[in-house]
């Protein structure tokens, strides 16, 4: 009986082909446009640190200064993302996290001692040691640097699988060295590639800024008098504040003020040690703030991976905005179906009356009429899967680079265009369908 | 064959109830050719429509074939309709876009007979009208007459013990109304019951036995003899 | 004479044909006045003057492989030949290239009034003397910086005890001190307003950051030291490549890198709201499209589905003329009553944006131009299938089907 129905169906499309084409197309796009959306959504809220998500935290204090604080960058729940180096240090002098860094990202000419390679200005992350660990990056090749190197300038350097790759072919380096601004840096480990797409460990530069391939440790600020190749916010207020015009003073005075510039990540896998952690933080605040270094009133934020995405709008406004608008264009494509189809059909009850008349059940019609109605629904999703690779090829040309190296479809994006498309021609084929079974063959072989 | 009990058939709008049929009643032996006459809005099309199966009634009992009809599902009154019932129609109602043999398969596919038994039966039904020559031919190229003769087939096909026939000269001029007759009853003549619905007072003669409807109840039972 | 009465209850008989196009007129309606807004809205924010000459500036940055600190002898040697080369109007440096969005801001205060201290975000631009004539600024009042006026802060965090003087843009001037106010000879953050330039965009394009600009003669020789190049018109692709050549044969080492046309900065700083014009755009011509095409399937197979009754129409009397108003009335109905839905939906769907994704209030302008749209689409779409239903014969009405 498939057989036939199919046969039924294929020969009704073909009767009408313009009107048939018109309703494959219109779910296509539909299906294509809100598939789009539904892609970049997705790819920008993907959390790459999803398995330490109920291990990891960002931390946020309310460091601010009182005085006009417009320069201070805060996120969507009022405090700064940023660390000063002061506050950053004092933390990481408590045992109480397995593992907690404080970083920010640099930037530095890269080259060889021999000039195999041709120079290049690389992205660098300037870390404590704990970094590899607490993000899970396991070693290649060697390990991390002394903790020693976190407080002292020790000039060495971790690369990741695709800069020793680079640099070194691939080959165990440790022990040799690489040229970061012409000085010499001895190769301790080489890791694995680690670029969450978004960067969530670093939100600070934009969605996908935060990844590098280098890393130094902590301990060069002073020896470098390194500035963060990204956002540095000072909220410096108060009188007989003078800003030192020794090089080295001067410095010191961004060292220990508030300047904003360090991210900060602590692992706290128990729920003891979150408190222990926060009763830690909450201390030093009130410590500090009796030396008027914090101003305001004690509040922090630990964010894990998937509310740090969240509260740094890496799903913009506009994005989601979109999706909305893509979505509600959807349900116009399906309605427009329904209504096309309905019309189609309904013409075709006198038939559908004859049928019933020589022995076809309701079921029976409204199988013949949903093979139909499926039909179109189908070659429409099929299309608009098509379609929708299409549209991601127009978005990425509309977006970043970096933004457009992940907005591919996945097997999560396929599946929901599938199901999308499905759920859209059985919207579009079951109600004209049952409309028409439902009809009283008396009625229509009468209106002959 | 077809034993009807007491029908009753009510349409409702709103504010109106029209008693279509009331207490409706009538035997039809197999093998028999009953025509049934009436005024216009008497009935005829609603106890028609009863009897193929096409229109649930709201009182009383009907019978085919021993079966009742009363409390089968759509799908359970579809086969029965299905295997026992052939219709013809004024208006023929063949399927503009099938060919005559794809149209006298369609019954057959819901019988779910096989190709080789659909292909048999097509060719006899065709033969049996005298339209073998034309299987390939599409309704639109066919006169009236041929048009009702291919719907005869089609009725036919399913080799049903009952036939509906609704004005089926209707349609037709009175050479080609004859042909159509002359078929019917030799069909008739071959064990297939006959019920036909007709205005024609002539028509209406031919048949064994006549049954006037009159407001929704049958007047007159004349026995009459067959020619 | 229209026949609204005869059009209105045979809608009603098919409901729910008429209805599913009530809704997709109402969602269009929807659709196109949210999106015609924020597209309009964005369009106008980009296309604000950054009173720069975009047009004509390009800029790089150097890395020096020894020393991370350029020398500013070595970055004056460099611009004085740049500016010696054929189709370049002037050059200078920054501390950041113009319009990327990125660059160095600080909160500036007008203390005049101690008790009412007034403090803007102000984009701190660092240059030189020829900053002025290289951005194309122009000057309101007082004058630019001249060549001894540099200082050399080793950070942008500047205390003013070494800047001779502050310029600044009348945007930031009205905001500090008022409007048209005279600031010339005015203390800024321990240093002197010295000059006032016409309103413009240096470093940040973002509507809702800095007020203005403060030009600051500064040289501070870290990574972001950018050099800006001003060409003639239609001489900046080939400086783009004179520029770094001749740089690297000046001092070999060293990277010359991020050779970009000052457009492409704004391109990208305005990339987000770019691609949310462009893909509202299409998405507004793929739901007229659907919808409009849409309405002229239907009225085809509403018309064939008529075609005996048209015949009868036509048979009894009715012109061509009477049979297209009919379906021209009967669509312009429909859609008459979608597109009322599609304001309540409009204003539904505009709120909620507004609520939950800081999206600014439709104006009804926007309404009333696309209720307008939607019911010329709806008339439009009907024109040509109502055109062939008139083409029916009145001989149909006496031919059986």
């Amino acid at each position: 009986m498939f057989a036939y129905y199919m046969h039924l169906a294929w020969r009704s499309v073909k009767r009408t082909p313009v009107i048939s084409s018109l309703m494959i197309l219109t779910l296509a796009v539909g299906v294509a446009v809100s598939m789009t959306m539904v892609t970049l959504q997705h790819v920008m809220s993907n959390n790459g640190l999803a398995e330490q998500n109920n291990r990891i935290y960002a931390l946020q204090l309310n460091s601010a200064s009182t005085g006009p604080a417009s320069s201070t960058n805060t996120l969507k729940n009022g405090l700064p993302y940023l660390l000063s180096y002061r506050t950053a240090m004092a933390l990481l002098d408590s045992n109480i996290p397995e593992h907690q860094i404080a970083m920010h990202r640099w930037a530095a000419a890269v080259s060889l001692q021999d000039n195999r390679v041709k120079p290049s200005k690389e992205v660098i992350r300037v870390t404590t040691k704990d970094f590899f660990a607490l993000f899970g990056v396991p070693f290649i090749y060697g390990k991390v640097w002394d903790k020693q190197a976190d407080y002292d300038a020790q000039y060495q350097v971790v690369l990741d699988r695709p800069t020793n790759e680079r640099l070194f072919n691939g080959e165990n380096s440790v022990g040799r060295s690489i040229q970061l601004n012409g000085k010499p840096y001895q190769i301790v480990g080489i890791v694995e590639e680690f670029a969450p797409q978004p960067s969530v460990q670093d939100l600070s530069q934009g969605a996908f800024g935060g990844n590098a391939g280098i890393y130094l440790p902590f301990g060069l600020h002073r020896a470098l008098s390194m500035m963060p190749y990204g956002t540095m916010s000072c909220s410096i207020t108060g009188d007989n504040i003078q800003f030192p015009t020794d090089p080295v003073e001067q410095y010191n005075f961004i060292l220990q003020n508030r300047c904003f510039w360090l991210q900060y990540w602590a692992e706290l896998p128990t729920a003891q040690s979150k408190t222990a952690f926060v009763d830690y933080v909450t201390g030093y605040y009130e410590e500090q703030r009796k030396n008027d270094f914090f101003e305001r009133e004690f509040k922090y934020a630990l964010s894990t991976p998937s509310e740090w995405l969240e509260l740094n709008g890496v799903v913009s406004n506009d994005t989601r905005v979109m999706t909305w608008m893509a979505l509600t264009f959807l349900v116009v494509c399906i309605i427009n179906s329904i209504a096309l189809l309905l019309a189609k059909l309904l013409r075709q009850s006198s038939e559908a009356g004859v049928r019933r008349a020589l022995g076809a059940s309701r079921s029976a019609i409204f199988s013949q009429n949903l093979l139909e109605s499926g039909l179109i629904g189908i070659l429409g999703g099929v299309l608009g899967i098509g379609f929708s690779q299409l549209g991601l090829g127009f978005v990425r040309m509309l977006v970043s680079r970096d933004e457009a190296q992940v907005v591919y479809s996945d097997a999560y994006t396929i599946a929901i265009t599938v199901l999308l498309a499905l759920l859209a021609s059985m919207l579009a084929g079951c109600y004209p369908a049952w409309r028409i079974s439902k009809t009283s063959p008396a009625q229509s072989l009468k209106s002959q | 064959m077809l034993k009807m009990e007491h029908i009753a058939k009510v349409f409702r709008t709103d504010t109106v109830a029209t008693h279509a049929l009331r207490d409706f009643s009538l035997h039809v032996k197999a093998g028999e050719f009953v025509s049934v006459t009436g005024p216009s809005g008497a009935g005829k099309t609603t106890f028609l429509n009863i009897a193929g199966l096409l229109e649930p009634f709201d009182g009383g009992s009907y019978q085919l074939d021993g079966i009742s009809v009363h409390g089968l599902s759509d799908s359970q009154r579809s086969k029965l309709r299905n295997e026992k019932i052939g219709f013809i129609f004024q208006g023929f109602n063949l399927i503009p876009d099938l060919n005559i043999f794809d149209n006298v398969d369609v019954p057959l596919r819901y019988r779910g007979f096989g190709r080789a038994e659909r292909k048999r039966r097509i060719e006899d039904a065709l033969a049996k009208v005298g339209l073998s020559a034309r299987a390939k031919h599409l309704p639109s190229q066919l006169s009236g007459g041929q048009q009702q003769r291919a719907a005869i087939a089609r009725a036919l096909a399913g080799e049903p013990a009952f036939l509906l026939a609704d004005e089926p000269t209707g349609n037709l001029d009175t050479t080609m109304a004859r042909q159509v007759m002359e078929l019917l009853e030799q069909i008739n003549s071959q064990g297939t019951t006959i019920v036909m619905v007709t205005h024609d007072p002539e028509l209406a003669r031919r048949a064994q036995r006549n049954i006037q409807i009159v407001d929704g109840e049958v007047a007159d039972l004349t026995l009459r003899q067959a020619v | 004479m229209f026949e609204f009465g005869p059009i209105l209850r045979t809608l009603w008989r098919n409901k729910t044909g008429a209805l599913l196009i009530i809704v997709q007129a109402a969602l269009t309606l929807g659709i196109v006045s949210n999106a015609a807004y924020v597209v309009h809205d964005r369009q106008q924010l980009i296309e604000r003057p950054t009173g720069i000459d975009e047009q004509n500036l390009f800029t790089l940055r150097i890395a020096q492989l020894s020393n991370p600190k350029s020398n500013y002898q070595d970055v004056i040697r460099d611009l004085d030949e740049i500016r010696r080369l054929p189709g370049v109007v002037d050059a200078s440096f920054g501390n950041t290239s113009p319009l990327s969005n990125s660059g160095s801001s600080s909160d500036m205060t007008n203390e005049e009034n101690p008790d009412k201290p007034v403090s803007v975000l102000t984009d701190l631009f660092s240059t030189d003397s020829h900053g002025l004539n290289t951005l194309g600024l122009k000057l309101v009042s007082g004058r630019f910086f001249n060549d001894t006026d540099i200082g050399f802060s080793g950070s942008v965090f500047g205390n003013g005890a070494d800047l001779s003087g502050i310029v600044l843009t009348r945007t930031l001037a009205d905001a500090l001190f008022g409007k048209d106010v005279d600031v010339l000879g005015k203390q800024l953050m321990g240093s002197t307003v010295i000059g006032v330039v016409e309103p413009a965009m240096v470093s940040y394009v973002a509507q809702d950051y800095a007020t203005g600009v403060a030009f600051i003669a500064n040289f501070v020789a870290n990574d972001s030291l950018t050099y800006i190049v001003r060409c003639e018109p239609g001489q900046l692709s080939q400086l783009m490549v004179k520029v770094p050549k001749l740089l690297q044969k000046l001092d070999p080492n060293r990277i010359v890198r991020n050779v970009r046309p000052v457009t492409e900065f704004k391109q990208r700083s305005y990339r987000r709201h770019i691609s949310m014009v462009k893909m509202l755009t299409v998405t507004m011509i793929l739901v007229i499209s659907v919808t409009g095409l849409g309405i002229v399937g239907l009225t085809l197979l509403w018309g064939n589905q008529r075609r005996r009754q048209i015949g009868i129409r036509r048979a009894l009397g009715a012109s061509r003329l009477a049979v297209m108003r009919y379906f021209l009335t009967e669509n312009l109905l429909i859609t008459a009553i979608g597109v009322v839905l599609g304001v309540i939906l409009s204003l539904a769907l505009n709120q909620l944006m507004v609520q939950h994704y800081q999206m600014s209030a439709l104006p009804l302008s926007y309404i009333l131009f696309s209720m307008l749209a939607v019911l010329l689409l709806g008339l439009l779409a009907a024109l040509v299938p109502a055109w062939r239903s008139s083409l029916v014969s009145p001989a149909l009405a006496t031919r059986s089907v």
